[in-house]
């Protein structure tokens, strides 16, 4: 599945890599309106066009009623039942197609998510790494090696009680580094962004599943049964401003997709 | 066309002048102020005349002294008595404490004789509904309300539309309301509501744990190197007795790598000893305790419940005793619980800019250090935190202000002061609480004046010589060798009775607990404060108003000025001060009758301070605290320096005020009783 | 009233007590006591504690 996971988010560097030297708001924007256009494409082919058609046009046939009769309340309730069926029958055939758009929209979203939600660290700042093991490594064992660029400032702290040990790193200059744990025989190695670019970015590497590997597609996950459970690095969160105003970037891109697919529908005469 | 065109180029011009008459005044605005200038004042708190002059001559202070050689330095009259709080009084209203109503740092409620802070009071929520058992639902927080009096010189600067900023000014907590941008200083409390109190963690409490005031020492176990205690924070409005909230902290700790993780919430930091850590958030929940807390944590704070503050940790030990010691809980600037500033955002504005900081008035620990808490290293360690973190605001304040076309910026310094008082005995091997181990910080004080001369630096630079430049000072420094226990002596002068008279009781009551009102004629309380025990205004007064109170003055200051100080023999008191000849205004009522001017080395004791009665009526001065300045006004005047030449002769305080008003052409409040210094 | 702690008054306080309360419409002599204790009390509550007034005092550095 890695690979699949890899391309898909290959896929992404590039498109982000175009928007490098613009506002990051630019970048996600596009994606947004792509991602608009993706979900319309699906729905189309996913949902049965006609009979959401059929439903909404006769939604709209007993409100009319509704209007028409305002002093006979029997044609109102009757009305209002039907109108309330024909409602029913239309979520019927939106759902489906509703679930089968929300997974590509989800992988985008956690695409996203590892770009847009945390920064790289500056030169300067502190961060933890932590690790956690399997509980039959001796905690002795765990050592962890940075290149220059990362500077380790504190001994490890071996927390006895949760099977981890952490350390506290300074980022020093603007790079890419690989930091190597090792636990006994194995090693390990974890991804430190450095600097001011637009990047993925892993909060942690685990050992993963087929499903939980698209939650996680910024580094490889851990190989399953490595006596390393986990490797964890915090970075700090990024604020995204535009004239001053900080928005978060989960509500652009809604803003942004949703409108750029309503604003559309008309056009691919897509019934939505 | 052509005809017309000369017609077209008239109005063309009329309306050119129209409009750039218009633009003229959006530009300048609709203000008042006469002129456009650009004034900045840098406050020293403590920065003492003498101490400045011999660094100057050591040629430590080049920025200074280019400074002075532009325009003057001269000293600067303080307040009576020389206590900041009043001092700062001084300048921000322009008046005498007559007029602003801050006669001390302690004053007292007539109606108890109980102490209380001067600068603010806590005014607790009025109605709450009663839930069960000790809970209730407060209706409305509890308010802090600033007891100073009279307009403070911003708000006539504000009518008159001048930009300006004041940074830090002392005893303006809660901020004045006003639209200038105002950061509240010293008297800022922390989130518990005092100056400021630690919280140490230790498996090795002190033997004088339970005497060390100003923090809380909290006794802790590891468990499998894990262990878990609570931050002492504000009361719970939601607890009908106010229960102190606390804010759960797991401390672990790697004995062989000597190395711990302090986690509080969602914030984790590792740490070796020696070090401090950055600010870390944290909250307190005020529904049960913090188990309950943990679990309604997400929900708590968008509903009220969950208050946040801010520390910063310092790891002294891991093993094989470990000591955490936790600064006091500082009121958040990015998420204050109560506003710290105006307009109240301004505090997170600077914050995001700068990152967190002590909002605490006086934030150097010198509690820790007299607790002994802090070795003198480690409380010049913190100190020197408090200084950076302060010379960062400092020049981001002067690079914004260097922006501005026009306005003024006054930005205050703590560290002198502060450092002054715990630090004399470095420099002063005569100093009875001095030791081998003090002297080995010869460079504590002058280390600082040297980086507060690399402030006046920036702001010269950055400001140039057309900005009106000031330093100033509240009041000076002298050393304090010899407490004077002036309860005591009034106690044994007839003055004041005891209920028990006895050695012990005399000791260990206080609060003025062991005085039997109803045959006491005067008490002092405070640091230079003495109050005759007025009947009508005094709960128990004994003595008439009128002739009665008069002769009694007349008589205490005559013999307090023959006080000697058994050791040496030398006069124990300079001056004694009465509110009613040295004030103006309408406070002189709640004035002390009389203010003690303690000679050069003496001070008022804490002892007589609190309301205890030693037998002694001096003592030698051990602890920490070995410079002060609570003593005759003109033993410890402040410093004026400015690059403009300074005219008036015996220039004061409040003649600053008057000066900073006339420099923007703003009229004076009738009742302000400087004038300018220029 | 009855069965609680008793409490010695001087004959002279006794009798102005009792004049007043009646002069101020007290149905007793109890009442008006128990009155006057509470109002005084309330006052003397309301008051912060001493506790609570010596930590405040004692975080400010000039007092240790």
């Amino acid at each position: 599945m890695w690979p699949i996971v890899q391309a898909f988010t290959k896929f992404f560097d590039l498109a982000i890599a175009l928007f490098q030297s613009m506002h990051p708001i630019v970048g996600l924007t596009v994606i947004s309106v792509l991602t608009g256009a993706v979900m319309l494409v699906v729905w189309k082919f996913t949902s049965n066009q006609d009979a959401i058609a059929r439903s909404k046009s006769k939604i709209a046939a007993y409100i009319l009623e509704i209007r028409l009769f305002p002093d006979d309340m029997r044609a109102q309730f009757a009305a209002q039942g039907r109108a309330l069926g024909a409602n029913f029958r239309y979520m019927t055939y939106a759902i489906p197609p509703m679930l089968i758009v929300l997974l590509p929209v989800v992988a985008i979203l956690v695409q996203l998510d590892v770009r847009y939600q945390r920064r790289p660290l500056e030169p300067g700042e502190v961060t933890l790494l932590k690790v956690k093991v399997a509980e039959e490594v001796d905690l002795a064992s765990v050592t962890l090696d940075a290149p220059a660029g990362i500077f380790v400032e504190t001994p490890a702290m071996r927390v006895v009680a949760e099977d981890e040990v952490d350390w506290r790193l300074r980022a020093d200059t603007p790079g890419e580094y690989d930091v190597k744990v090792t636990a006994g025989a194995t090693v390990e190695t974890k991804r430190i962004v450095v600097g001011e670019r637009l990047t993925k970015l892993a909060e942690f590497r685990e050992q993963s599943n087929f499903l939980t590997i698209w939650m996680a597609p910024a580094e490889k996950p851990l190989p399953k049964g490595s006596p390393i459970h986990e490797i964890r690095l915090t970075y700090p969160e990024r604020e995204m401003k535009l004239a001053g105003i900080s928005m978060h970037w989960l509500l652009v891109f809604f803003v942004v997709s949703v409108l750029f697919g309503f604003a559309i529908k008309g056009i691919v005469g897509v019934e939505v | 066309m052509r005809k017309f065109w000369p017609g077209w180029s008239r109005f063309g011009i009329a309306t050119g002048i129209l409009a750039g008459g218009v633009l003229i005044a959006l530009v300048t605005g609709p203000g008042f102020a006469d002129s456009k200038k650009k004034m900045m004042v840098i406050g020293f708190d403590g920065m003492d005349p003498k101490q400045l002059q011999q660094h100057i001559d050591n040629g430590y202070m080049p920025n200074f002294k280019r400074l002075i050689e532009k325009g003057s330095f001269t000293t600067l009259g303080t307040s009576i008595p020389p206590q900041s709080p009043v001092a700062w009084s001084n300048f921000i209203s322009g008046k005498n404490p007559g007029g602003h109503n801050i006669f001390d740092f302690i004053h007292r409620d007539p109606k108890t004789y109980l102490p209380f802070l001067s600068t603010s009071e806590a005014v607790g929520s009025s109605k709450s509904i009663e839930l069960w058992g000790d809970w209730q639902l407060p209706l409305g927080g509890g308010e802090v309300v600033l007891l100073r009096e009279g307009r403070a010189f911003w708000e006539l600067l504000e009518k008159a539309e001048v930009p300006t900023t004041i940074f830090k000014i002392p005893a303006n907590y809660p901020p004045v309301q006003t639209n200038v941008r105002t950061l509240s200083g010293m008297g800022t409390p922390d989130m518990q509501g005092t100056p400021g109190t630690f919280t140490y963690f230790t498996t090795h409490p002190p033997e004088n744990a339970d005497d060390i005031s100003g923090g809380a020492v909290v006794d802790i176990y590891f468990d499998r190197d894990k262990s878990e205690a609570s931050i002492p924070g504000p009361p719970n409005p939601f607890h009908k007795k106010g229960k102190e909230t606390g804010a759960k902290v797991t401390m672990y700790r790697d004995k062989e790598n000597q190395v711990a993780k302090i986690v509080t919430g969602d914030e984790e930091v590792i740490m070796k000893p020696g070090e401090f850590s950055e600010w870390v958030p944290v909250e307190f929940y005020m529904l049960g305790d913090e188990g309950f807390g943990d679990k309604i944590r997400p929900a708590a704070a968008p509903m009220g419940l969950a208050i946040g503050g801010s520390v910063r940790f310092y790891l002294k030990s891991v093993y094989p005793e470990f000591s955490l010691y936790v600064t006091p809980v500082q009121i958040d600037p990015l998420k204050p619980a109560q506003p710290v500033s105006t307009p109240d955002d301004w505090s997170q504005k600077i914050a995001e800019r700068t990152g967190r900081f002590y909002t605490q008035g006086m934030p150097e620990d010198t509690k820790a250090l007299e607790g002994g808490v802090f070795t003198d290293g480690e409380f010049l360690q913190q100190a020197t935190l408090v200084l950076d973190e302060r010379m960062k605001l400092f020049e981001t304040m002067v690079s914004d202000f260097a922006q501005d076309e026009w306005g003024f910026l006054f930005f205050y310094f703590s560290s002198l002061d502060q450092q002054t008082h715990v630090m004399w005995r470095t420099m002063d091997p005569s100093h009875p609480g001095t030791d081998s181990l003090a002297l080995q910080y010869p460079d504590a004080i002058p280390s600082i004046f040297r980086r507060l001369d690399k402030a006046v630096g920036v702001a010269m630079d950055q400001l140039g010589d057309d900005a009106t430049l000031v330093i100033m000072s509240d009041h000076g420094f002298a050393p304090w060798y010899r407490e004077v226990h002036l309860n005591s002596w009034l106690a044994d002068n007839g003055y004041l009775t005891l209920k028990d008279n006895s050695e012990s009781v005399r000791a260990s009551s206080d609060f003025f607990m062991n005085v039997d009102w109803r045959r006491t004629k005067a008490y002092a309380l405070g640091i230079n404060g003495l109050y005759i025990n007025v009947r009508g205004r005094e709960k128990n007064g004994t003595v008439a108003p009128g002739k009665e109170r008069d002769d009694l003055m007349n008589e205490l200051i005559a013999k307090m000025k023959e006080l000697r100080d058994p050791k040496t023999g030398e006069l124990a008191i300079k001056e004694v001060y009465k509110s009613e000849e040295v004030f103006q205004g309408p406070y002189v009522k709640n004035a002390p009758d009389l203010n003690v001017g303690y000679a050069y080395t003496f001070r008022g004791s804490n002892e007589s301070a609190l309301g205890e009665f030693p037998m002694e009526w001096f003592a030698d001065n051990t602890g920490k605290w070995s410079g002060d300045h609570c003593i005759a006004a003109d033993l410890v005047p402040g410093i004026l320096i400015s690059n403009r030449k300074v005219k008036k002769e015996g220039a004061a305080l409040y003649d600053l005020t008057a000066t900073i008003l006339a420099e923007f052409g703003v009229d004076k409040d009738e009742d302000m009783i400087g004038s300018p210094v220029f | 009233m009855f069965g609680g702690p008793k409490v010695k008054l001087t004959k002279d306080l006794f009798e102005r007590v009792k004049k007043y309360a009646q002069l101020a419409g007290y149905s007793s002599v109890d009442e008006f006591v128990v009155h006057a204790l509470e109002k005084e009390l309330g006052g003397l509550e309301d008051s912060a504690s001493e506790e609570e007034i010596k930590k405040k005092l004692q975080g400010l550095g000039y007092i240790s």
